[in-house]
């Protein structure tokens, strides 16, 4: 399957689950899921809070934060020095094959920027540290290296810059600081964790109108992790849809917004407030609440919610993600009436859960 | 950062004469003087007292004029002299008996502050990086034992191990033999000897709440999304947690310094009455109890001075750790 892809595939996640063994009982915080990511391609992983967006980033880097451990599935990172495949799933969190992949070959920011950065070091001495860890630099040289990348990310009087502290910068300079910090070593992936969320509106735009530039100079690829359609619909290729630890719909950012096939996208979309709408119409809202994350619901996870609910199926057959369109894949039981087949690995994925039960 | 220490040590100077003022009137609060007290004495011991005798003592001493005159006197002296008065039950000038005493309390609060840091620091960072492990378990028994043992009780137990087990007795500070000598190479390796013991009892209970506020801290650290970003960045493990959240974590254990100190000195006195240490607290507690007021005084003043000078220290100790602070 992976030699039939185009050869500029930079990520492959696949079936990926990550499990938190907590004393209440078992949060499958993401559970089986797909996601490709292309060289020089923006993919946009939306969901709602709790739905498993940033366990799937750490499960890409393998350090998914304790109780939590990678129960099954695999990451596959490409990279040009090698004609194999790295499966990154496959080593210990603290290797050191692991350790030289985060920050060299995949970089990631995160949310808050503020607590993200050490509170008690310059800005220039975290940056400096991951540029001399992966490239062995001299300190000069370092220094200098950070300076430059301070300014590449539109930091002025870069050099001055490395000797504040994160609490003598402004919010959007601190995410500027920090993409800085994840650039530092050339990343091929970079993996951009709500990177606004804690941002005023209009330093949301320039640190995305940032991402898009360096992406364009850089050329690397950007997993965009966010609850904020308006930003992905402002930066990403292509949009997956998550759902209680899965994908349920995957495709262009464009047919996502023009032709939502899945009843939570169409959900999702809808309750975006539209500055044009009538003032006395109420915010349209998905009904009910995301389950309790202990539950496992049977058939659909989306079932108890959706306006479309077929009762008799749809709380007992699991929909898999299947491509109903070139390039458009849904998981609904709606689109397999056609009579499609599942593919192998679906059916994979029933007959382990079926054990499970 | 300048700024900062000389705004902090200016802030000193008020604090100080507050300090001298309550040491004087707590020194003066139980009824009486030193010559009250010394003609209880006489009359228990049946002996005729000269009354005449008394009063000029009294005039002598200045015990007759109000508290204020008697209050500029001593300070002035202080200040002009260096002279801290005059020991009535001693007969001798407050310096002389003071000096070496303070010198070897501090040694002792001084080496138990150090002893108990350099426990506290690796056991507190491994209770908190390996939570609920074993070895945790038992660092937190054993240091609840340490917070709840009163010094007094492990300087008992220590001293009953030492001579019913080893031979020797584990009180006082240097071996009969050295106690009058003057200083030397053989004496100094004597106190050492002799240091430990009263290292480990003072140092004890602080070790204890220092252990605990270091897990405690770091546990709420290691949580911080920076611990997070070091890992996405590449760092090892040991590298990540000692770099940023025990730095972070050792703000608390530096500002320790300004509240274990004053804990260890009054902990330090009833160790060295307990273990017979040449030290300030044996005499501190006999001047309070014969009124010796300008000793007592002298008392409570240097040691006074000597926690503010602690806190300043951890200020500024601080201000150096955490550019917060420092750019306030």
């Amino acid at each position: 399957m992976v030699n039939q892809e185009k050869n500029d595939l930079v990520l492959d996640v696949e079936n990926i689950h990550v499990h938190f063994n907590t004393r209440d009982g078992i949060v499958r915080a993401v559970n089986g899921l797909n996601l490709k990511l292309h060289k020089g391609e923006t993919v946009g992983l939306v969901g709602e809070s709790g739905c498993g967006k940033s366990q799937t980033a750490r499960a890409i880097l393998n350090m998914v934060p304790s109780p939590g451990t990678i129960v099954d599935g695999t990451v596959r990172l490409y990279t040009k020095e090698s004609p194999t495949p790295l499966e990154l799933t496959a080593f210990d969190p603290e290797d050191k094959t692991i350790r030289r992949i985060r920050g060299k070959n995949i970089a990631m920011i995160f949310q808050e920027p503020m607590a993200s950065l050490s509170p008690v070091h310059t800005i220039g001495n975290q940056i400096i540290e991951a540029i001399r860890l992966h490239d062995g630099l001299e300190p000069a040289a370092a220094r200098n290296k950070a300076a430059d990348l301070l300014g590449l990310v539109g930091i002025p009087d870069p050099k001055r810059r490395l000797d504040n502290y994160a609490f003598q910068l402004s919010g959007g300079m601190r995410q500027r600081a920090m993409i800085a910090m994840a650039l530092s070593c050339d990343p091929s992936i970079l993996i951009a964790d709500e990177p606004t969320t804690a941002l005023d509106v209009t330093i949301q735009a320039q640190i995305l109108q940032l991402l898009y530039r360096l992406q364009n100079e850089l050329g690397m690829s950007i997993l965009l992790i966010t609850h904020n359609l308006a930003v992905v619909a402002a930066t990403a290729h292509r949009v997956a849809v998550m759902y209680m630890g899965k994908i349920v719909e995957e495709t262009t950012t464009e047919a996502l917004f023009d032709d939502p096939k899945h009843p939570y996208t169409i959900g999702l979309l809808r309750s975006v407030p539209q500055l044009d709408d009538d003032d006395q119409k109420e915010l349209w809202a998905i009904k009910g609440n995301v389950p309790n994350p202990y539950a496992t619901v049977s058939g659909c996870p989306f079932h108890p919610r959706c306006d479309k609910f077929m009762a008799g199926k749809c709380d007992v057959v699991e929909p898999n993600l299947a491509e109903v369109a070139p390039g458009h894949k849904v998981s609904c039981l709606l689109f397999e009436e056609s009579g499609r087949k599942r593919d192998a690995a679906g059916e994979r994925i029933e007959a382990r859960e079926g054990e499970g039960k | 950062m300048t700024a900062y220490i000389v705004r902090r040590l200016l802030f000193i100077i008020p604090t100080l004469i507050v300090i001298s003022i309550i040491s004087f009137i707590i020194i003066r609060l139980p009824p009486g003087d030193f010559l009250t007290m010394y003609m209880s004495t006489l009359m228990e011991e049946g002996a005729e007292i000269n009354h005449e005798l008394i009063e000029a003592l009294r005039r002598q001493y200045g015990l007759d004029r109000p508290a204020y005159v008697q209050y500029s006197r001593w300070i002035w002296g202080i200040l002009s002299r260096g002279d801290f008065g005059y020991s009535f039950e001693w007969g001798q000038p407050v310096r002389a008996l003071i000096g070496e005493r303070l010198l070897l309390t501090m040694v002792i609060s001084v080496g138990s502050l150090l002893f108990a840091w350099s426990i506290a620091l690796p056991v507190g960072i491994y209770s908190a990086v390996k939570q609920y492990s074993l070895p945790d378990y038992i660092f937190t028994f054993l240091g609840f034992i340490g917070l709840a043992t009163p010094n007094f009780l492990l300087a008992i137990i220590f001293m009953y191990i030492a001579s019913q087990y080893f031979g020797t007795g584990a009180g006082g500070l240097f071996s009969p033999e050295y106690a009058d000598a003057a200083w030397s190479f053989g004496k100094f390796v004597d106190f050492l000897k002799h240091l430990i013991i009263p290292l480990i009892i003072v140092g004890t209970s602080g070790t204890a709440s220092l252990i605990r506020i270091t897990r405690a801290n770091l546990l709420d650290e290691l949580k911080k999304p920076y611990v997070e970003a070091a890992t996405a960045k590449g760092l090892s493990k040991a590298r990540r947690v000692l770099k940023y959240p025990v730095r972070v974590a050792l703000n608390p254990f530096v500002s320790s310094i300004g509240f274990v100190f004053p804990q260890i000195v009054s902990g330090e006195i009833i160790v060295s009455v307990v273990l017979n240490l040449p030290t300030t607290g044996p005499l501190l507690l006999r001047a309070l109890l014969a009124q010796d007021m300008y000793l007592a005084g002298s008392f409570v003043l240097m040691l006074a001075v000597m926690t503010v000078f602690g806190v300043l220290l951890s200020d500024i100790l601080l201000a150096w750790l955490d550019p917060r602070i420092r750019y306030d």
